[in-house]
């Protein structure tokens, strides 16, 4: 085997050194594919979140109330602003611009923390009591009863009534019978978290594929005729924006 | 390329020896060859517990087994053959060993990542084993509210069916690329062996289908770890939600099954019957058809859980139309014996059968596709009978066939034609006794799932267990007659059927680049008796 032939191995993990143009296309289009599955993970979720709206829009709303908009549109602007600087960071090394690929990519990894720390705050918060109007926690009856009779339901000022109940209560799971203990308040709740779950969970990856596209940038494994890690990087990464683009109307500006 | 490749000496990818350089080997070959030797392994496991039921149903009333072990071996017989056997079948074992050299390419497009799928495949498989300490009882297909309430391990053999779908997501990526860019020159769309559209065509239905179900499961695993409601009535969720995103994935996953016998069934019946395929547009188009319309009849499943009338008269109109593409294929291959010079050897006795039990099986699922005889039949014995029909009758038989097509060509050994023969006459007469009674029991009103019976459905189950045993030695003589020519088997030449597709231009077995060096290709791979070819044998 060549020398030019063993580079190339270590490029793309192939034993035959297939070209680097071709690895780029074969690339692109294996991840494109990747990325339709990814969609059509999402779609299923999104399927039942229109299923349970429409079996319930009232609680979807009183509970999308509880939701922070300040920290969903921060959010927002920083998945969007980071989107800009990953696709920044393409054009960067395209034109042999190398440490400016590297600084692009490094923000927007940080970008990626700052969302992450975000959505820290935001669910330790919504793991404490939040006032729920009694429409939004019908559809448990178990855990509305469970809260008449602990005392935690009355009629606020403009004349709803409502309970203090804590939306995802870690407390609750695995203790006694899951199906009468929920550990979510309302269906919303549990779409909350599990979307945005999934969805952080996404970025978690991402920000980890981006570190190891940067680790590579910084040893100077890349140059205009081959960058195709930072491509499918920043595909990945506009992806879990593009997400977060439906899931903030959605699961935010419901109420 | 081609200065680089010839500075190998050629050796066999056999080779290298021990475990650590298979587990280790990007080669496509030799990642087949490990799916193989799981996947079949998968296969005994799951018949073995067939035949367990099969002996309790024997005779009415309980004699070996409680009904809950019963509960139990049905579900594992269900999620063993269907996510570790049937699904990975034909296109991780044959796609991976076949498919690249069909294409004319020394590996797939991404050979790290093949050897990836198969690692995922793995730890799918190490997940379902943990939960069989205390195994799950809900049939393979995991209803709610059920399967939120019992207490047996549902969520460890969720878990494996997700890992197991990642890994066939992997795999599909990963050929529906290859073929896309990896072709030899010349090797035009229509120039494709039928095996290859197939394999594409069920690679394209895993991407798409995959990851519905695989986060159907996740959710159904949050709605017992978190105790939401999600597909639970009692807490106002919709278990018919489940159904739809079970069955968008589980209908057309029986295509990602069926397709590639079908491709095998195409490649086998020209080379045997010595004719050029017959329709090979047609063929190729109808397999991509197929795919296309899997998508659209899930709800069928549904006919009994509270689908409007209208959605069921459309699912049940879309249905219908899955018949058209497969009775062109029918047509199609029977064209192609028409007036051949048929040799009767084991792969082709293997593809006869699988014509002749693929139209029974389909002409049977019509009736499951009306409505009003649905509601009579749904649930019963007459629906076992349909799927294994097309299933096994379908998908495991041309299993066997490919093995014994291919069987040469991997392991450079002859099997002993005259054991394989005689043993196809016990699968093919088992399955029928097997299964011709299973669809009078249902039309009768047998319940599918149960572990005991009305005495008056005594004679039919106990000529169907007959029937099991029949198969089960069948199967079992047949991988050991295969198994056994490894050491007593023949050196096998490098094209013992006289075969056009490139994996039978290189040697048996083939060395570790395929080929010497890329070929270039000027005609399709079905020219058998055509006039070049008499001319040749007249010579």
């Amino acid at each position: 085997m060549s020398v030019a032939t063993a580079v190339k191995k270590l490029h793309d993990g192939s034993k035959w050194g297939n070209p680097p143009e071709l690895v780029y296309d074969m690339s692109r289009m294996g991840f494109w594919l990747f990325l339709a599955t990814e969609l059509l993970l999402f779609a299923v979720l999104f399927t039942a979140y229109a299923v349970y709206y429409f079996h319930d829009p009232a609680g979807f709303h009183a509970s999308a109330h509880e939701l922070s908009v300040g920290f969903g549109a921060a959010n927002t602007i920083i998945l969007l602003v980071s989107s800009f600087t990953v696709a920044w960071s393409i054009e960067a090394i395209k034109q042999g611009n190398i440490r400016l690929m590297n600084i692009l990519l490094a923000f927007t990894i940080g970008c990626g923390l700052v969302f992450l720390g975000n959505k820290y705050f935001e669910y330790s918060h919504k793991m404490h009591e939040v006032e729920l109007e009694a429409v939004a926690l019908a559809k448990s009856p178990a855990l509305l009863k469970d809260l008449k009779e602990q005392g935690k339901c009355f009629t606020n000022t403009a004349g709803q009534e409502v309970c203090r109940v804590i939306p995802f209560n870690v407390a609750n799971i695995g203790s006694g019978d899951p199906l009468t203990k929920p550990a979510f308040a309302s269906m919303f709740f549990f779409l909350y978290f599990f979307l945005t779950g999934v969805h952080g969970l996404h970025i978690v990856v991402g920000v980890a594929l981006l570190s190891w596209v940067l680790i590579k940038g910084l040893r100077g494994e890349f140059h205009p005729g081959w960058y195709t890690p930072v491509e499918v990087g920043g595909l990945y990464w506009h992806l879990v924006d593009l997400i977060w683009i439906y899931l903030f109307p959605l699961l935010y500006l419901v109420s | 390329m081609a200065h680089a490749v010839a500075e190998h000496a050629p050796v066999s990818y056999l080779e290298k020896k021990g475990i650590l350089s298979w587990l280790s080997s990007v080669d496509h070959k030799r990642i087949g060859i490990l799916y193989l030797i799981t996947t079949m392994s998968a296969f005994l496991v799951g018949g073995v517990f067939a035949l367990l039921m099969r002996a309790e149903l024997a005779r009415p009333g309980m004699q070996f087994m409680d009904p809950q072990t019963y509960n139990v071996l049905m579900t594992l017989h269900g999620s063993i053959m269907i996510f570790l056997f049937i699904v990975p079948g034909i296109v991780a074992t044959f796609g991976n060993f076949v498919l690249p050299i069909q294409i004319g390419a020394r590996d797939v497009a991404f050979p790290v990542l093949n050897r990836f799928s198969f690692q995922v495949y793995l730890a799918g498989l190490f997940i379902i084993a943990l939960g069989l300490a205390n195994p799950a009882d809900t049939g393979w297909t995991f209803y709610p509210p059920y399967s939120s309430t019992t207490d047996t391990n549902v969520i460890t053999l969720t878990l494996g069916a997700f890992v197991l779908g990642f890994s066939s997501i992997l795999t599909g990526i990963n050929f529906i690329v290859t073929v896309h860019k990896m072709r030899a020159p010349g090797m035009t769309w229509y120039r494709l062996p039928l095996f290859v559209w197939a394999i594409y065509s069920a690679s394209l239905i895993q991407v798409i289908a995959t990851p519905v179900v695989g986060i159907s499961l996740i959710l159904l695993v949050a709605e017992r770890v978190f105790g939401v409601g999600f597909f639970t009535p009692a807490l106002g969720g919709d278990p018919v939600l489940f159904q739809h995103f079970f069955w968008f994935y589980s209908h057309p996953v029986v295509y990602i099954m069926i397709l590639p016998a079908m491709g095998v069934v195409s490649e086998i019946l020209p080379v045997f019957s010595r004719k050029p395929i017959f329709g090979y547009k047609a063929i190729a188009w109808s397999s991509v058809a197929i795919a296309a319309v899997s998508f659209v009849v899930w709800a069928h499943h549904l006919f009994v859980s509270s689908l409007s009338t209208t959605a069921g008269i459309v699912f049940s109109f879309l249905t219908f139309t899955v018949a058209v593409p497969t009775a062109i294929k029918v047509f199609n291959w029977l064209a192609t014996l028409y007036k051949g010079q048929i040799e009767l050897k084991t792969p082709m006795l293997y593809s006869l059968a699988f014509i002749f039990l693929f139209i029974i099986g389909g002409l049977t699922g019509l009736p499951l596709a009306m409505i009003g005889v649905d509601v009579h039949l749904h649930d019963t014995y007459f629906v076992v009978g349909h799927f294994h029909y097309t299933i096994q009758g379908g998908t495991v038989l041309m299993m066997i066939a490919a093995l014994h097509y291919w069987w040469p060509k991997i392991t450079g050994r002859m099997y002993n034609e005259k054991v394989a023969a005689f043993m196809f006459w016990f699968v093919f007469i088992g399955f029928n006794l097997t299964f011709i009674p299973q669809f009078i029991l249902g039309i009768g009103g047998m319940p599918r799932r149960y572990a005991d019976y009305l005495p008056e459905f005594a004679p039919l189950h106990l000529i169907s267990s007959i029937g099991a045993y029949t198969l089960g030695i069948g199967y079992f003589v047949t991988i050991l007659n295969l198994l056994i020519s490894l050491k007593k088997g023949e050196k096998a030449p490098a094209n013992p059927w006289r075969a056009n597709t490139l994996e039978w231009q290189i040697e048996s077995p083939p060395t570790e680049h395929n080929f010497h060096e890329i070929p270039t290709i000027t005609s399709w791979p079905y020219d058998y008796g055509q006039k070049e070819e008499r001319k040749k044998e007249s010579l």
